[in-house]
């Protein structure tokens, strides 16, 4: 796997931070280095000197570490590298700033080359035409942000939308796809007394047209009454109502418990 | 929509549709509009019924069709299309969508569906009163204002609202409401319009240019069906459709149905919402929830369903048999009327016509009717409050395994009494393969017919200790095959995708009087009627068999008014048509171990089981099968020996299903050839199974 450098990944955060300290106040001081970092001064010692064997920087005791010609370009790079990724996270996909700068201290290190390539590649592509940017950065960003809360048939006026483009149902489905993963399960799994919300139906066009006549559609909460006392068909309520379906059905339904 | 010129409304009998959610209180309303008096019949080719009558009174003759409760309008279900087929093709005035006032937002659905279809719509809310007692309250006015569509409520089982509602029906015609429409999204509306454009310069499709559209979009084979007849500009069409659908899916992640449902519903539960002054506590147990605690626990549900079924067994054929004993007495005073006013010697063969024939015949259907009625009390009763729901919920996975359904359960029981009332009991099932399997499988339930052939066979032959477990092998026999028929049935000619079990538990209610007897009536009435007619031509046409041709004078003895000998009898019976019949059998029957008094026996149990005992008597020259039973169990002995009296049992088991059940099944089936390929495939099975019984029994036993 191809990599900007083949310093470790401490080593590759040294020069990134002797460059940000060097472009910030003109110089970059053992001392200021250990304090940004984190660490004590016998290990920014120790970092120095080896960064100076490698042709890097001239670091004399005492005296502000400076960047070799070679230094100075491989860390531009990979100072670059961090900030391209830090702003695609808070930018584009909208991760708050000290998240986003964490995430690339440790997505920095470990993405191939070929991948940051062609991410920083996609990126540019976004930038061609103007529209795409506003349709799809911004229109994802608030459709994530705020989700939709589609109200039809409000007293006279038009149903309030936050945003007609954004799918209904996008939130549901779409936001915290992984923090939530583990809370998606069959609706057949539930346990009587369980409050679920469907996320997916699926199943063939037969049944799945009869969910959805029966309002078994995403979004809708039920709740698991019973098992019948031979152990298939389930009753669940929903909508006010008692509907019993069969197991293999209900595994065509995808809940998740709330 | 509106704009039927007044006086034309004033003066015509309009026709109303009665649409709506099932366990809305449809039926109850229709009774009442109609008073009762009503037709029910088949409608065109399905089996599913649309019942009609009419309403009289101040205002005005209507025709009222009773629609089937559906939830939907889709053609995935027998009902939803008949439903759907009576709104575009016969096109009625006006349709009123029986609303159940406490679950409105699921009603609405429905209720949104009918408006796309651009009927002229009326809203009964009905139930009102149980509604209230839950705690809602609903602004009538507002929801007939947002629908485009009068709202009136109505209480179903005491009749209040009926006279508002039939003057709003009158007046449907002078409507300006304009309803409000689904808006389905941006995408989808695109979508929509699209293809409502290019549907729109064709006149002879009969489905609104929109509703086709979304419907096209929700990938209804029907109406595909109908646009790929109807539209010059097919391709386009189609090819528009596909883009779309493809797009769609991928844009949303869901097929296009699924939204479109999300949205009708949206729109429906916007609705609900905002014409909803009241509603109770959302987490309210109710009445009914605390009774399905009861009798679908998870260890006293299963008990309790079979305490049922044991009652609505026992009320059928204990209370029915000395009720069954009366009709019989009855038919033969009748016969006996007759055979002491007919004047001796005086046209022989029509006074044997009526007597034996077509008194015989029908009488021996009609018998059953006390039966008939009983079970449908018990079965209406069950039906009205709710029960049937639970007993399909609790039977299914057991049914299941062998491919049929939940409510399958319920005919089977019945066929232990009699396969006629089993075979109509499938009027229960959701789906028509359902249906047909059931119907199929039914003959292979023993029938209380059978039981007397059973009774004088088998004590013939074995043992005083076998008697019990033979008989209860026989049952037992016939189930199994039954069940392995059902599957191999299921997975060969009624193939299908295995129908979703995907029912409503509706909330327990107390029938009332009127309509389980309204039910009852109808159902008996119908067997009566229908079995009744079928039954008189094959009783005509066996009796002529067994008469035809008469046996010559000189060989004779001479007869004295209509008291053959019985010996005379079996002579007249061997020389007829059905005796010569018998005796051509024997060459396919030699190999069961037959002869051909057993083949007449068995043609004349064609017409009902029990006929084969009776027939037995004549051919060995007896008097009375019943009282001389024990005589003619020890000449069988003498003739026969008991591997071919298994060989017979079996046969008699499963072969020929009755007339009766034959012709039920084809009119039940709605088709010639499951009938005949019920009677034919178990006749075949008979033949097999009693061959394979004799042949290699013969190779042990010589």
């Amino acid at each position: 796997m191809a990599q900007i450098s083949n310093l470790s990944s401490s080593l590759e955060d040294y020069l990134e931070i002797i460059l940000q300290l060097v472009q910030e106040q003109g110089e970059a001081r053992a001392k200021d280095i250990a304090q940004r970092k984190s660490v004590r001064m016998a290990s920014v010692t120790g970092a120095l000197k080896r960064l100076t064997a490698e042709g890097l920087i001239s670091y004399q005791a005492r005296e502000s570490v400076t960047l070799t010609k070679a230094g100075e370009e491989l860390a531009g790079r990979i100072l670059g590298r961090h900030e391209f990724i830090a702003r695609f996270l808070h930018e584009i996909l909208g991760v708050d700033g000290e998240t986003a700068s964490r995430d690339a201290c440790a997505i920095e290190h470990v993405i191939s080359l070929e991948s940051l390539d062609r991410l920083a590649g996609f990126v540019e592509y976004l930038k061609l035409c103007p529209e795409v940017d506003e349709l799809l950065i911004s229109r994802f960003l608030s459709c994530y942000n705020m989700g939709c809360k589609r109200v039809a048939g409000g007293r006279g006026e038009k149903p309030k939308e936050c945003n007609s483009t954004c799918p209904r149902g996008f939130h549901d489905r779409a936001v915290k796809i992984f923090s939530r993963k583990a809370g998606v399960i069959q609706l057949s799994e539930l346990k009587p007394g369980d409050r679920a919300r469907v996320v997916s139906v699926r199943g063939s066009v037969i049944i799945r047209q009869r969910l959805i006549d029966m309002g078994v559609l995403p979004g809708a909460q039920l709740e698991m009454q019973r098992v019948a006392p031979l152990g298939d068909p389930i009753d669940i309520k929903l909508k006010g109502y008692h509907l019993s379906l069969r197991k293999i059905e209900a595994a065509t339904i995808s809940v998740e418990r709330v | 929509m509106a704009g039927i010129p007044k006086e034309l409304i004033r003066n015509r009998e309009l026709t109303v549709g009665l649409a709506g959610n099932p366990n809305s209180g449809k039926t109850s309303l229709f009774n009442h509009l109609t008073g009762g008096f009503q037709h029910v019949g088949n409608y065109a080719g399905v089996t599913v019924e649309k019942k009609w009558g009419r309403l009289r009174g101040p205002h005005g003759p209507m025709h009222i069709v009773d629609l089937p409760g559906t939830y939907s309008l889709n053609a995935f279900s027998e009902e939803e299309r008949v439903a759907r087929n009576f709104l575009l093709r016969d096109k009625p005035d006006v349709v009123v969508d029986v609303i159940d006032a406490s679950n409105l937002e699921r009603n609405l659905y429905l209720a949104v569906q009918l408006n796309e279809l651009e009927v002229n719509l009326t809203l009964a809310l009905n139930m009102m009163d149980v509604a209230r007692g839950e705690g809602f309250e609903l602004d009538l006015q507002r929801l007939g204002e947002l629908l485009g569509a009068p709202a009136v409520e109505t209480v179903g089982h005491d009749g209040r609202g009926i006279p508002k509602l039939s003057a709003m029906i009158r007046d449907a015609g002078l409507r300006e409401l304009e309803p409000r429409r689904v808006d389905y999204g941006d995408e989808l509306e695109c979508e929509i319009e699209a293809l409502t454009e290019m549907l729109v310069p064709t006149d002879d499709l009969i489905f609104p240019a929109r509703y086709a559209a979304i419907k096209l979009l929700e990938e209804d084979p029907e109406v595909h069906d109908a646009v790929r007849e109807c539209c010059a500009n097919l391709e386009a069409i189609e090819q528009r459709l596909e883009e779309a659908i493809e797009n769609l899916a991928r844009y949303f992640q869901d097929p296009p149905s699924i939204l479109i449902g999300d949205r009708r519903y949206g729109f429906a539960a916007g609705i609900a919402r905002e014409v909803t002054l009241r509603t109770p506590r959302p987490d309210r147990v109710t009445q009914s929830e605390r009774i399905d605690g009861v009798l679908t626990h998870r260890v006293m549900g299963v008990p309790i369903f079979l305490a049922f079924m044991f009652g609505l067994f026992s009320l059928t054929f204990t209370l029915g048999d000395p009720m069954m004993g009366m009709i019989e007495s009855l038919f033969n005073w009748l016969g006996n009327s007759i055979d002491g006013v007919w004047p001796a010697g005086r046209h022989e063969w029509l006074h044997s016509l009526i007597v034996d024939g077509i008194i015989g015949g029908v009488g021996g259907v009609l018998v059953f009717l006390p039966n008939i009625l009983l079970l449908f009390l018990g079965i209406s009763f069950l039906e009205d409050t709710g029960y049937m729901a639970r007993a399909a919920f609790i039977m299914d996975k057991l049914m299941h395994r062998f491919g049929l359904h939940g409510k399958s359960f319920i005919p089977m029981l019945i066929g232990f009494g009699c396969t006629i009332p089993a075979i109509m009991a499938t009027r229960t099932l959701p789906s028509k393969r359902d249906r047909l399997v059931t119907m199929m499988i039914l003959p292979f339930i023993s029938c209380g017919a059978r039981l007397p052939i059973y009774l004088v066979l088998i004590p013939a032959f074995f043992p005083r200790g076998w008697h019990a477990p033979l008989l209860l092998g026989l049952y037992i026999l016939g189930i199994l095959l039954g069940l392995v028929m059902a599957k191999i049935l299921g997975k060969t000619i009624l193939r299908g995708e295995d129908t979703p079990f995907v029912m409503e538990l509706p909330p327990y209610r107390l029938p009332t009087r009127r309509s389980v007897l309204l039910h009852v009536w109808q159902r008996s009435w119908m067997y009566v009627r229908k079995a009744g007619t079928i039954i008189l031509a094959i009783s005509i046409g066996l009796w002529i068999l067994m008469s035809f041709p008469a046996l010559p004078e000189e060989g004779a003895i001479p007869n004295h008014g209509g008291d053959d000998s019985a010996a005379l009898k079996a002579q007249k019976l061997e020389y007829s048509a059905a005796g010569r019949i018998g005796r051509a059998m024997e060459t396919l029957t030699d190999p069961l171990g037959f002869d051909w008094r057993i083949n007449t026996a068995l043609l004349g149990a064609l017409a009902a089981k029990e006929v084969f005992v009776a027939e037995l008597g004549i051919i060995f020259s007896l008097e009375e099968s019943e009282g001389e039973s024990l005589r003619l169990r020890e000449i069988l002995r003498r003739n026969y020996t008991p591997l071919q009296g298994v060989s017979i049992l079996i046969f008699c088991l499963l072969a020929s299903p009755c007339m009766a059940t034959f012709s039920i099944t084809r009119r039940e089936s709605g088709r010639w050839r499951y009938a005949f390929l019920q009677w034919f495939g178990m006749t075949a099975l008979a033949w097999i199974l009693s061959l394979l019984i004799f042949q290699i029994g013969s190779l042990f036993i010589t």
